[in-house]
């Protein structure tokens, strides 16, 4: 089976003036679709900037990167916006939330820059539909800044799924959360993954979130040191 | 990204409405101004290889009160009059009053005005004549009366009215013997130089009869102020000044019209000057204005234009809707200068400012926006 992700050689070099830092150094993997990956590692491994390269928001400063097989290097910023909308959905930390838009317009931004002709209708039905299993569907008119933080995370996760992407990328989506509730989004997320098959790649220091991925990547300062299927 | 842009903003955007409409209506009276002044000058220059010569009143103030009670004054100035005749010193010469308001609105003047003057200002009759050198001799009543194009229909040619009369009796006997063409107007140079329309006028001759002692000092001052000297060389412009001299009353200088607009040039030049300046104080209120703004906008929505390119939007498509929310506040703010636009140069003047104003105000978000890094706003979301 074709990958859905693939990493050649990728580099990634930040200069900032006369400083260098290495932050990625000759990473090559590729991700399946489906597949559920953990990338784990210390502080400064690297791995926030693998994400935001696997997620076209970033790029490699050397190496290949291919989602479905197209090179992504020479893709203008324009064709990249429109892949990072139909492959990519994001999970941030914090979760990234609009506090003075809606619930309605922070999930349905997605949907905004889909390209498709969506009605307004249509879209409240999707979000609507969205928030329903999430069990916040009251929610839709509030304030984003309104809500408690287990109502956040489930919005985050409805914005990150709305528009069925391929590949859900999560960078450290637990990391501020207690046990219990830490739990939760993994289950939500690992359900969603279930129903809808998209690969799920979650960047975690968090071990007993890394155990329940198929699949785990250890970077040590910019290097993939391991990785290990489970 | 529009809305909840106005939405959070409406004072900062108001300002740069502000501001911008402030430009605008500058630009607008900039225009409009120098537009005058050049045609003002252009209007001294007509007088310019004709010797012509001004009388610049230097009377201060206390003097002036001492001259309108000195019993004998009308007596010296009519003989002034006299004399410039008597030295054969040729003259334009008119003045006038707003006198009543008639049934069509028309604000009814009345104006004396020499020989010289139809010459100069090139007025021409529309129906009967203009003055005749008897006219312009003649002392006794009905005095001849040339009337504007508008009051037609109150004076008929060849008839006899009491007109009003701004000195001396209430009314006076007047013959219609001419109407002048329709916008016959002529250019009043003097302390403040304007066109006047004579449309609803009534002129009555200016001529040796009139140099009465009747007359009031005022209308001499009027007369005198008002008037062009044509002087061929020094010795007439000396002779002039003596006579002044030896009148002593008003003090008048004697002006060359060249030095006039030599003045004029200057004091436009000067008034440009300061006009640019306060444009450039302007321009700089509208640059500051905008870039705090624009800075302000664009670090409270970070996480919303990062969540946006993260959700699909290029940021080239973030930085259109910025750059027509900018588009728009220009758009806007150039209205209320239209209003004080007078005909197309001011307004293509005003479109060459919006323009400029355009790119200056798209510029500032853009290159606010290039330094935003959405990398690190997907990095730290919340972080303002
Ligand atoms: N914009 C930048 N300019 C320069 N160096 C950077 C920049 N962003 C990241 N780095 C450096 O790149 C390296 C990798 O950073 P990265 O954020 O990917 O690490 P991380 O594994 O996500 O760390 P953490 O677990 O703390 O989030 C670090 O040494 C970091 O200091
Ligand atoms: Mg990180």
């Amino acid at each position: 089976m074709n990958p859905i992700l693939e990493l050649k050689a990728v580099s990634k070099v930040y200069s900032k003036g006369a400083t260098k830092t290495l932050a990625l150094k000759e990473l090559s993997f590729s991700v399946q679709e489906g597949e559920r990956l953990a990338i784990v590692g210390e502080s400064g491994a690297g791995k926030s900037t693998l994400l935001n390269i696997l997620g076209l928001i970033d790029y490699p400063t050397e190496g290949s990167y291919c989602v479905r097989g197209q090179e992504t290097s020479a893709l203008p910023e324009k064709k990249k916006a429109v892949c990072r909308n139909a492959e990519f959905g994001f999970v941030l930390q914090d979760y990234g939330l609009v506090d003075y838009l809606t619930v309605e317009e922070n999930v349905g931004f997605p949907l905004v820059y889909s390209g498709k002709n969506i009605s307004k209708k249509e879209r409240r039905e999707q979000i609507q539909e969205i928030l329903n299993t999430l069990g916040i569907a009251e929610k839709i008119e509030e304030r984003a800044g309104m809500l408690s933080g287990g109502q956040r995370q489930r919005v985050a996760i409805a914005r990150a799924l709305i528009n069925h992407p391929k590949v859900v990328l999560a960078d450290e989506p637990t990391s501020a959360l207690d046990e219990k509730t830490k739990n939760e989004m993994m289950d939500l997320l690992l359900q969603y993954q279930a129903v809808q098959a998209n690969a799920l790649i979650v960047v975690t220091h968090d071990r007993s979130v890394a155990e329940r991925m198929g699949r785990i990547i250890r970077l040590e300062r910019g290097v993939l040191s391991e990785d290990r299927k489970q | 990204m529009f809305q909840s842009v106005i939405k959070n903003n409406k004072a900062g955007i108001f300002a740069i409405l502000l501001v911008c409409a402030i430009f605008f209506c500058l630009l607008a009276l900039v225009s409009h101004i120098l537009h005058e002044s050049g045609e003002e000058l252009e209007k001294l220059k007509m007088f310019s290889d004709k010797h012509a010569y001004v009388l610049e009143d230097a009377t201060p103030e206390i003097e002036i009160q001492r001259i309108f009670s000195q019993e004998n004054a009308s007596e010296l100035l009519s003989e002034f009059f006299q004399s410039l005749y008597k030295d054969g010193i040729p003259f334009c010469l008119d003045y006038g009053y707003d006198m009543y308001q008639d049934e069509k609105g028309n604000i009814v003047r009345y104006h004396t005005a020499n020989e010289a003057f139809f010459e100069i200002h090139g007025l021409k009759a529309e129906q009967g004549r203009l003055f005749s050198q008897e006219d312009y001799e003649k002392t006794t009543e009905p005095v001849p009366v040339l009337i504007g194009y508008d009051l037609q229909d109150n004076f008929e040619v060849g008839k006899e009215y009491d007109f009003e009369n701004p000195t001396g009796g209430d009314y006076f006997r007047g013959l219609v013997i001419g109407v002048l063409r329709k916008n016959s107007e002529y250019y009043h140079i003097g302390a403040i130089a304007f066109n006047q329309s004579l449309d609803a006028s009534y002129i009555v001759p200016f001529g040796r009869g009139m140099c009465s002692p009747d007359l009031a000092i005022s209308d001499y001052d009027m007369a005198l102020s008002g008037m062009l000297l044509f002087l061929e060389d020094q010795a007439m412009e000396n002779q002039v000044s003596s006579r002044i001299q030896a009148m002593n009353l008003f003090r008048y200088t004697v002006k060359d019209v060249d030095s006039l607009s030599d003045e004029g040039l200057a004091c436009q030049k000067e008034n440009l000057l300061k006009l640019l300046l306060l444009f450039a104080v302007v321009l700089a209120l509208v640059f500051a204005t905008t870039y705090l703004v624009f800075r302000k906008i664009i670090r409270t929505h970070s996480t919303e234009i990062g969540v946006r390119v993260l959700c699909g939007a290029s940021v080239s498509k973030i930085t259109a809707e910025i750059a027509q929310l900018a588009g728009l506040l220009v758009a806007l703010s150039w209205m209320p200068s239209l209003l004080l636009a007078e005909g197309w140069r001011d307004a293509a003047v005003c479109a060459g400012g919006a323009l400029l104003l355009f790119a200056l105000i798209v510029c500032i978000p853009l290159r606010l926006i290039q330094k935003l890094s959405i990398v690190e706003i997907v990095r730290n979301p919340n972080a303002d």
